[in-house]
């Protein structure tokens, strides 16, 4: 499992600073990621992915610095699923997948009948084998982001980094799509994802990092999600209820009032 | 890559290649060059001993060169095209984005105005190319904004730019000697690139394809976004760079063979992609292929039909308009 670690990570654009002195560590598991808008989510995942430089700090990954690993040693261990996009270009489902293979495939060879054997055993592996040969643009939001995440498995990372992955997704895949992730997070994959919802937080993260302002508010287990930490970041009165089973519930305020009253 | 496709469209190009051979002024049976050239080149088949010095000057010496230089030319213009689509992952985009055949004319034009050798003007022809796009990537680079959209405004700047540049030696060119000349060859013309000239030039254009067919895979990861290819593991600057500048290199040289063609570089990658689908390890060399087949045909249309040549950038123009609007019906299915 690949190890990842953030050390006083600093980061400001235009002079004006968007995370100031970041300090996680991550180690398998699934981490949910919750922030308010501009507070720094997809700045410190980006940073994380060595999408961005940071201005002051490090990121390392297994013990070492990110900067200095090159492009393809980092896409061997961590992958980035980005959120659903519309594409220009209508590849084929199993051309995405393939992608997953540029950082072992060599410069000049073609892709070979074992890259396009593991494409196939991961899109086998989320049940998409049978959208190989349809247009990637052509098959729903639920498909595509399950296609990301099997080009995220054909690299060959044990981490994998989403931004928003339930965004654009209607309800009922939203609900497959943590279903998937927690049943590959028993398989020893290692989730960061941010998220708006807390509700999916609670339901399949093992540890919530609430970030605000660019500072890290909270980082542990799902209780840090409470009333008082939700107020702080999000400003809005949220109440939590244990349903049966030990399962955890965050409402709005807003829905409770007609019963008060 | 699949190989099928490509083979299938270099019989096509094959095909096409031994009728423009074939035909002409002097129209030569099919059989007869199929025959001549498999003599020529592996000593089989049986050529009438007294056509043979016929055969070969009309075959080798003069349509053969002519056939190649609309094969460069063609391919060049739809690999660079579809190179800079997908790098732009825009349908709008063609070889002339950056400017590099308004900076090629200006070069031309200079050098018809100005220098006295052949060479000094295809090299002229060159370095405009080049210094347009150049002209491109620094008004880019001016706004510190690292986007492709302002690279494209780079492009029309400078394209803008050069075009103005064009006109004013226009303007100073001998209007009963020079300036038809310029004309002729912004028209676009296969007829003024000799032999030497082909071979010199065929060589960097073929190295250029190869090189930008080699990075289709990197090109399939970029057009899905900057981030997205980097954490795939692309050097993303690195190979965005290699792509504009061996586009531009190989449209740059199709200048120095036949002037300005339009359309090729927009109508046959849209085409291509619609065949085979958008998947650049197929589509560059399939691109490539098709290019060169319409091309030629193309060329033997300005060939053949009239008595006086017409030349083949006003064919390509008024086939391609017509023949672009039927396609952009359809190519919803390679961009959406």
């Amino acid at each position: 499992m690949a190890t990842l670690a953030a050390r006083k990570l600093c980061f400001s654009y235009q002079h004006k600073p968007v995370l100031a002195e970041v300090e996680l560590e991550f180690q398998g598991g699934v981490t949910a990621l919750l922030g308010p808008n501009g507070s720094g989510k997809t700045t410190l995942l980006k940073l994380l992915l060595g999408l961005l430089k940071p201005s002051k700090g490090e990121v390392l990954l297994d013990g070492r610095e990110l900067s200095g690993m090159g492009h393809r040693e980092v896409a061997q261990r961590m992958a980035y699923v980005p959120q659903i996009h519309r594409e220009a270009f209508a590849y084929k489902v199993e051309d995405v997948v393939l992608m997953g293979r540029m950082p072992h495939a060599s410069f000049f060879s073609p892709y070979s009948r074992r890259d396009l054997a593991e494409a196939h055993e991961a899109m086998d592996r989320l049940g998409i084998l049978h959208l190989a040969q349809r247009p990637y643009t052509q098959v729903s939001g639920g498909e595509r982001q399950l296609a990301l995440i099997a080009r995220a498995m054909t690299q060959g990372a044990q981490l994998f980094i989403m931004d928003e992955p339930t965004n654009g997704l209607d309800y009922g895949n939203q609900i497959r799509l943590l279903e998937r992730l927690q049943t590959l997070a028993q398989d020893g994959f290692g989730f960061i994802f941010s998220t708006h919802h807390p509700d999916h937080a609670l339901s399949v993260a093992d540890r919530v990092v609430m970030i605000n302002q660019g500072r890290v508010l909270r980082d542990g287990s799902a209780d840090a999600i409470s009333p008082q930490s939700l107020e702080e970041i999000y400003g809005v009165d949220v109440r939590l209820f244990d349903v049966q089973g030990g399962v955890r519930v965050c409402v709005p305020a807003l829905r409770l009032k007609p019963i008060a009253c | 890559m699949k190989p099928l496709p490509i083979l299938l469209f270099f019989i096509l190009l094959a095909v096409v290649a031994l009728v423009s051979l074939s035909l002409g002024k002097f129209p030569l049976p099919i059989g007869e060059v199929a025959a001549f050239l498999a003599w020529k080149s592996v000593g089989l088949g049986h050529v009438q001993p007294d056509r043979l010095p016929l055969l070969e000057n009309i075959v080798l010496q003069i349509r053969l060169p002519r056939i190649l230089n609309a094969c460069l030319v063609g391919g060049a213009l739809s690999v660079s095209g579809a190179s800079y689509q997908a790098l732009f992952v825009n349908p709008l985009v063609s070889p002339g984005l950056l400017g590099v055949l308004a900076g090629a004319s200006f070069g031309a034009a200079l050098g018809m105005v100005f220098l006295k050798s052949w060479f000094a003007i295809q090299a002229a022809t060159f370095l405009g190319g080049v210094a347009a796009v150049g002209l491109s990537l620094f008004i880019a680079r001016i706004y510190q904004v690292r986007s492709t959209l302002m690279l494209v405004l780079g492009g029309i700047i400078s394209g803008a730019f050069f075009t103005a540049l064009v006109s004013i030696v226009k303007t100073l060119a001998d209007p009963y000697t020079q300036l038809p000349n310029i004309t002729f060859w912004l028209m676009g013309n296969l007829t003024l690139a000799d032999r030497s000239t082909i071979l010199r030039m065929g060589v960097p254009i073929l190295l250029g394809i190869l090189g930008l067919l080699l990075l289709s895979r990197q090109l399939n990861a970029l057009s899905m976004g900057d981030e997205e290819a980097r954490s795939l593991g692309v050097h993303v600057e690195w190979i965005r760079a290699l792509v504009i500048l061996l586009a531009t290199l190989i449209s740059t040289l199709t200048v120095v063979l036949g002037g300005i063609i339009g359309w090729v570089g927009l109508i046959i990658p849209h085409t291509a992609r619609m065949l085979i689908g958008p998947n650049n390890e197929t589509l560059l060399p399939v691109s490539a292929l098709l290019g060169a087949s319409y091309l030629l045909l193309v060329d033997d249309l300005s060939r053949t039909l009239f008595t006086v040549e017409v030349p083949i950038g006003i064919v390509t123009s008024l086939v391609g308009i017509p023949f672009f609007m039927l396609v952009m019906k359809n190519a919803r299915k390679g961009w959406q």
